[in-house]
């Protein structure tokens, strides 16, 4: 081969491999730009899209089908909690309107307590899931910080023993109670109850730090951050577990350990390859080669660990360094999930204005987990 | 600095050089080897100076440049490794056009570019400066000293040296995503 043609397939080599990196690997990342106060707004909206759509008795709207304006007649405990949960925040950032609404959705959970183990638990059938009496704890822990009402503090404790009781030695939480059995489900576990259970555990500490609370929950801690990712099969690890980012948000005063640090850190930069592979689809042709965007939920869940997780590199000097890059991620993808939401108007049925819709459809949690991912990307915010 | 020495080995692959233009030995010009060996290493130089305006360039934070500079390193050293180094050339005549081809593409590889860009934008020029002058310089004398060595261990070499590369780029794509 001569010199000038191998210089020629050279050159083409990288002209095409150029193009194929720029709209595949190195394709723009695209971060618009987002106040607080818009932020604000856009976490408003969602809790009116919750609160508009609330049923007299509490429940809300699960879910609606914009294409055919019909409403997805489904129904989720775990859901319903963490709606209530999102509106508590709401409430306990100033948005005190959201309050009645969190209370009416709080008396649908509190109706539905049944004896389980040495406490109660939140269920609607035979089978109490773990993961709904925690969000209803953590529901009742922002309650309580909101109204300084203790009124609530018995079933708070009764519910926490209920959730000490699915805890296994490891410090995994078994998903499961069978009230007709009266016995935990053996063997039955879930990537979200977990780490759900184990910030229940955390905020019951905080509140109560008499009542034994504290080893339970570094137990859990410590089976999430060492074992609960390849014994429970997930990967590749870390888990992206906004629920466990909260409880160690929660916990960083009580002290963490090393092990507990690089748990936290390797999951803030899972977060933050989410985001910047998102920011990714900003350009036109980005739906093409980074596929479409994800549900609201899924989205605002991300945002909801970065923003745990990157108040957690503010308090612990082990993760200082990682504040700037936590705080530029976190409003990159703050802004992305913000400009996806679909906005309030005159015009926009109820069922519509606010939400986050995933081909046509909306589900409550898409406006809960965007709601409480706006609320804790705030700090970062101009 | 060790780790940045063995990225710009893998990248360079002194080896590929070395066989570059293995079947033409007729001549012995060290000034146009090594005048391209420097303007190689100028290259990169300039890549890394230029990292963060790149960066910018192309809207891109560090860690997602450094996924798809790994996928480059991963790509170029699953090349060497299965397909061996590209045919051989035929030695330019004029010392000019040596001193160019042993530049590019001979020794300035997509893998060195993004590697420098890389480099450069984490560790500083410096960083870049020793280490692309260690890989340039054995790649240079790889040319060079083609004739006292036997084509078959300098093919060997480069799938070898490939497989690192292939190693070394897999690490680079876990740190884009390591990245904040």
């Amino acid at each position: 081969m001569s010199a000038p043609r191998r210089l020629r397939g050279a050159l083409l080599t990288w002209a095409v491999g150029l193009g194929v990196l720029r709209l595949t690997f190195w394709a723009p990342e695209v971060c618009p730009t987002l106040t607080s106060t818009a932020a604000r707004a856009t976490a408003v909206d969602a809790g009116e899209w919750i609160q508009t759509n609330q049923e007299t008795d509490g429940r809300y709207l699960y879910g609606w089908d914009r294409d055919d304006a019909e409403v997805d007649t489904g129904y989720n405990l775990v859901r319903h909690a963490g709606v209530t949960m999102s509106l508590y925040q709401l409430a306990e950032a100033g948005e005190i309107q959201f309050l009645e609404p969190a209370d009416r959705g709080l008396d649908w959970m509190l109706g539905r307590l049944e004896p389980a183990g040495d406490g109660v638990a939140f269920a609607d059938g035979s089978r109490a899931k773990l993961g709904a009496s925690a969000l209803l704890v953590v529901s009742l822990a922002h309650r309580r910080l909101v109204t300084d009402d203790t009124g609530h503090d018995e079933t708070m404790l009764e519910l926490g023993h209920f959730l000490q009781g699915q805890q296994r030695a490891n410090g995994a939480m078994l998903n499961f109670y069978d009230l007709d059995a009266d016995a935990r489900v053996p063997e039955e576990t879930s990537v979200y109850s977990t780490g759900e259970a184990l910030w229940a555990i955390a905020l019951l500490d905080e509140a109560f730090p008499d009542e034994g609370f504290e080893p339970s929950a570094w137990t859990t801690l410590d089976y999430i951050t060492t074992e609960r990712d390849a014994a429970e099969g997930y990967w590749p690890e870390p888990w992206p577990d906004q629920w466990a980012a909260y409880s160690l948000a929660e916990m960083a005063e009580w002290g963490l350990e090393d092990h507990h640090v690089e748990y936290a850190r390797e999951m803030l930069h899972r977060y933050a390859s989410f985001v910047r592979f998102d920011a990714q689809r900003g350009t036109t042709y980005g739906d093409l080669t980074h596929g479409p965007e994800p549900r609201g939920s899924g989205f605002g869940t991300w945002i909801e660990g970065l923003a745990e997780l990157r108040e957690l590199t503010t308090v612990d000097q082990r993760m200082n360094d990682l504040t700037d890059g936590a705080d530029e991620t976190l409003a990159c993808g703050a802004a992305r999930l913000a400009e996806s939401q679909t906005p309030a108007g005159a015009d926009v049925p109820p069922q519509v204005a606010g939400a986050w819709f995933y081909d046509g459809q909306t589900r409550m949690d898409d406006q809960q987990h965007a709601a409480s991912g706006m609320l804790g990307a705030e700090p970062v915010l101009p | 600095m060790i780790t940045a020495i063995v990225a710009f080995l893998a990248a360079c692959n002194p080896a590929a050089a070395l066989v570059a233009l293995a079947h033409d030995r007729r001549t012995d010009r060290p000034l146009p080897v090594a005048a391209g060996a420097m303007a190689a290493f100028a290259a990169l130089v300039v890549a890394a100076a230029a990292s963060d305006a790149i960066l910018d360039v192309l809207e891109l934070n560090l860690g997602t440049f450094r996924v798809g500079a790994g996928a480059v390193l991963v790509v170029s050293g699953l090349r060497w490794l299965v397909a061996g180094a590209p045919r051989d050339a035929v030695e330019p005549g004029s010392d000019l056009r040596l001193a160019g081809f042993v530049a590019f593409p001979t020794l300035l590889t997509p893998a060195a570019a993004v590697l420098a860009v890389s480099v450069g934008a984490d560790e500083g020029v410096l960083t870049v400066m020793v280490a692309a002058a260690v890989a340039i310089a054995l790649g240079g004398l790889g040319v060079y000293l083609r004739r006292s060595v036997p084509v078959a261990l300098g093919t060997s070499m480069v799938r070898l040296i490939g497989a690192g590369t292939v190693i070394v780029g897999a690490g680079m794509v876990v740190d884009g995503l390591q990245t904040l």
